[in-house]
């Protein structure tokens, strides 16, 4: 049977990472769910709990122990996680690089980065002399140009709210979900209209915010 | 729970202090008598409001939770709890709220439009649009409706349709606050090209059609963990947090053209795709060398003319060597092209073989970006060892002719498949002995001997047909790459003896390595 077409479903998917000594920590247990990727999705959880690997697992970053990844629609980059741009050469070089790579207009392309970032960025500074909370804002700014189905953003509340609000809003006119991660319940209520609660590996979702809040504030003390 | 029967409930001296605006009195008087008439919602509405003018508004939301929780249908109440929930930047819960209220009064024009604003301002752009046609099929002069749609035109980038509705609503209300805020978000956006509503032109394919719901979907929103949960649109209830509409369909949407002109104006930006096709890899391959000349030689004056610089400088150093060595040449080739076809075919093996092994080590992100895998990387870094040598073969004697040197310049039919065979060899060596020394160690050590020891015996320094004692040569013939450096040499010069070398041998030796790498690096567990 063909999957929906705006559905990710984890079939039976568990991951553990080896710790030294021999251990494993496993991030997530073996769970079978199906996530919407056509709207707002928090996934919340405190420190170390497996959000970010939650989002590699669906970015296809991370191979999972056992199970499978199911779906048919084209999910971003996790945002706001890892280097999408190489810090050696400059902004305009390293749209240049996608642009070439994805048959985009180069121009076009970092007019709308600049323009998400409020012109505030400099095209022919190396990326190495941006601090790394301007250059993740800008990495995101570039994913979130790319046209994609579904965006993922991991640790979303550290990136500037009126980024944060253009992503959505671009997401929103594009008739793309976002699937974003956070520790913070506020951030939550703000943007989510649905939620996933990670809490000791293991994958709790809501539909309804506030019980998913109350759920998560109960769990964490 | 009318605000009679409020009053009606109340104490008079509570009411005093109320409308004497001692709110926190206030607040303290209604408390008391809430906890006297434990079943009246009166009570504790008042302390929410007292308590909310006071600016506690922690308490404010206790005590009017405690109302509702007494009397859920109370309209007041629902849009008192609203009220608080905006003033503490709850957007979500003022969102519910409204939501009920507009249920409770469902023809309420204003209520609807202030819905629609709570939404526009969590980013629900489309729900907040039908909200606000909603208000305006009640009333049609809505104003704070019409602001609305203003607003969400402008994230839409109807540019054109927002400028004439604000032109109107201003003309209305000069001077017109939220009006005012949509017209300077309207000039910043299309000042700076509009990044978010231009870079987002509604997709026309199938794709974009409203959800289908799932017939499972329903049961998703519990805790339990019943495989396969499905985090759906849960059931539309009169109170539910969160209202999840299906969205419309894109093409209720039109953007205007200005604003998705930049954009749509590449054809290919929806090429994007996580399974690239050949084209695709072809693209992405070409980007990532390029990548990598920058890389590497941005701050060279030379440019990429630098990497010609190794192999010219190793073929001069050698030619003279042989030069001063005076030794016979099999089949009287000129030095110049055994050195030349040898050394090219020698490159060519060991640059691929260090691409695919190095490769992937350093992504720079690119791997991030979707389509683009490790085996891109190494690729890409093989490609470019490949057509550098190969090009520096056919050519290396071109100028040398311009100035008279009349040296042969090799058989082109010839001299690419040879080369082709080095490569995809030095692209399964590397591959193999790179996830080989994964799991063990050793192999890193055995690999460099035995790179080595493939040098040492390629033919390099001596013509197959000229080695001394046979047993030597014997030994080798072995080695696959002195038959291609053979072959090569042939290709230059038609009288160079191959009737020693077979080119099938390094044809199957290359197939073998580099299926072997192959299978290696999808089955090995890569380094850490």
């Amino acid at each position: 049977m063909a999957p929906s077409p705006r559905l990710v479903h984890l079939l039976s998917v568990a991951k553990a990472f080896s710790r030294s000594g021999g251990a494993t920590q496993p991030v997530l247990r073996p769970t079978s769910m199906s996530l919407p990727t056509d709207r707002r999705v928090a996934i919340l959880g405190g420190k170390r709990t497996g959000k970010t690997s939650l989002l590699r697992l669906l970015a296809g970053k991370l191979a999972p122990d056992e199970g499978r990844l199911v779906t048919q629609v084209r999910l971003s980059p996790v945002a706001n996680n890892g280097a999408l741009f190489h810090p050696q050469l400059t902004v305009l070089e390293n749209v240049q690089f996608v642009a070439r790579m994805y048959r985009l207009d180069a121009k076009l392309l970092a007019l709308g980065i600049a323009g998400l970032r409020d012109n505030a960025i400099d095209l022919d500074a190396p990326l190495k002399s941006y601090d790394s909370g301007a250059r993740r804002a800008l990495e995101a700014a570039a994913i979130i140009i790319l046209p994609f189905d579904c965006y993922l953003i991991d640790d979303a509340g550290q990136l500037p709210p009126d980024l944060v609000a253009r992503i959505f809003e671009a997401a929103a006119s594009r008739n793309s979900g976002v699937i974003f991660a956070t520790s913070n319940a506020r951030f939550v209520r703000q943007h989510a209209e649905a939620l996933i609660v990670v809490e000791d590996a293991t994958l709790h979702p809501f539909a309804e915010i506030e019980e998913g809040i109350e759920f998560f504030d109960r769990r964490s003390g | 729970m009318t605000e009679k029967s409020q009053i009606a409930g109340s104490s008079r001296p509570s009411l005093a202090l109320f409308l004497r605006r001692r709110f926190s009195d206030a607040a303290v008087e209604f408390a008391l008598l809430a906890q006297a008439t434990p079943d009246q919602a009166s009570a504790p509405y008042l302390e929410a409001r007292a308590s909310l003018l006071a600016g506690d508004l922690p308490g404010a939301r206790a005590s009017c939770e405690q109302a509702l929780r007494i009397a859920p249908d109370c309209y007041r109440g629902q849009l008192l709890m609203a009220r608080i929930a905006l003033a503490t930047s709850n957007l979500a819960l003022a969102q519910s709220h409204l939501d009920i209220a507009v249920k409770l009064r469902t023809r309420n024009a204003d209520l609807r439009a202030r819905l629609a604003e709570v939404m526009a301002a969590r980013t629900q752009f489309r729900p907040a649009m039908e909200m606000a046609a909603s208000a305006l099929a009640i009333d049609a002069n809505c104003f704070a409706a019409r602001v609305v749609i203003a607003r969400c035109q402008v994230a839409f980038g109807q540019f054109g349709k927002a400028q004439s509705l604000l032109s109107q609503l201003e003309a209305e209300r000069p001077g017109y606050l939220s009006v005012a805020k949509v017209r300077a978000l309207l000039s910043l956006r299309i000042n700076r090209g509009s990044p978010g509503a231009a870079t987002a032109p509604p997709r026309q394919d199938a794709k974009s059609a409203p959800p289908t719901p799932d017939p499972n979907g329903s049961a998703s929103a519990g805790q339990s963990a019943k495989p396969p949960q499905v985090l759906a649109p849960a059931p539309a209830n009169g109170d539910a947090a969160i209202t999840l509409a299906p969205r419309p369909a894109s093409s209720d949407i039109d953007a205007d053209a200005e604003a998705s002109r930049q954009f749509t104006a590449s054809p290919s930006l929806d090429s994007i795709s996580l399974r690239p096709g050949p084209l695709d890899h072809l693209f992405i391959i070409r980007a990532l060398i390029l990548r990598d000349l920058r890389l590497k030689h941005r701050d060279n004056p030379l440019g990429v003319a630098i990497e010609l610089i190794r192999p010219i400088a190793v073929v001069v150093a050698h030619y003279f060597l042989f030069l001063v060595l005076s030794r016979p040449m099999a089949g009287n080739a000129p030095i110049a092209i055994f050195v030349l076809g040898g050394f090219s075919v020698w490159f060519a093996f060991s640059t691929t073989e260090q691409g695919a092994a190095s490769g992937g080590k350093y992504p720079g992100g690119a791997t991030s970006l979707p389509g683009v895998t490790d085996m891109h990387m190494r690729f890409a870094r093989a490609v470019w060892g490949f057509l550098l040598n190969v090009c520096f073969c056919l050519v290396a004697l071109v100028p040398l002719n311009l100035y008279g040197a009349g040296l042969p310049l090799p058989d082109i039919l010839m001299t690419v498949p040879i080369f082709v065979v080095a490569s995809c060899m030095g692209f399964g060596f590397g591959l193999l002995a790179e996830r080989l020394s994964a799991l063990w160690p050793i192999v890193k050590t055995l690999e460099k001997l035995l790179s080595w020891a493939l040098f040492v015996s390629a033919g390099l320094y001596f013509s197959l047909s000229t080695m001394h004692p046979p047993i030597v040569a014997a030994v080798m013939w072995y080695n696959p790459l002195l038959h291609l450096i053979e072959f090569e040499r042939h290709a230059f010069d038609p009288g160079y003896p191959i009737s020693l070398v077979t080119p099938v041998y390094p044809t199957i030796m290359a197939v073998v390595l580099l299926f072997s790498g192959l299978i290696a690096f999808k089955w090995l567990p890569a380094r850490d």
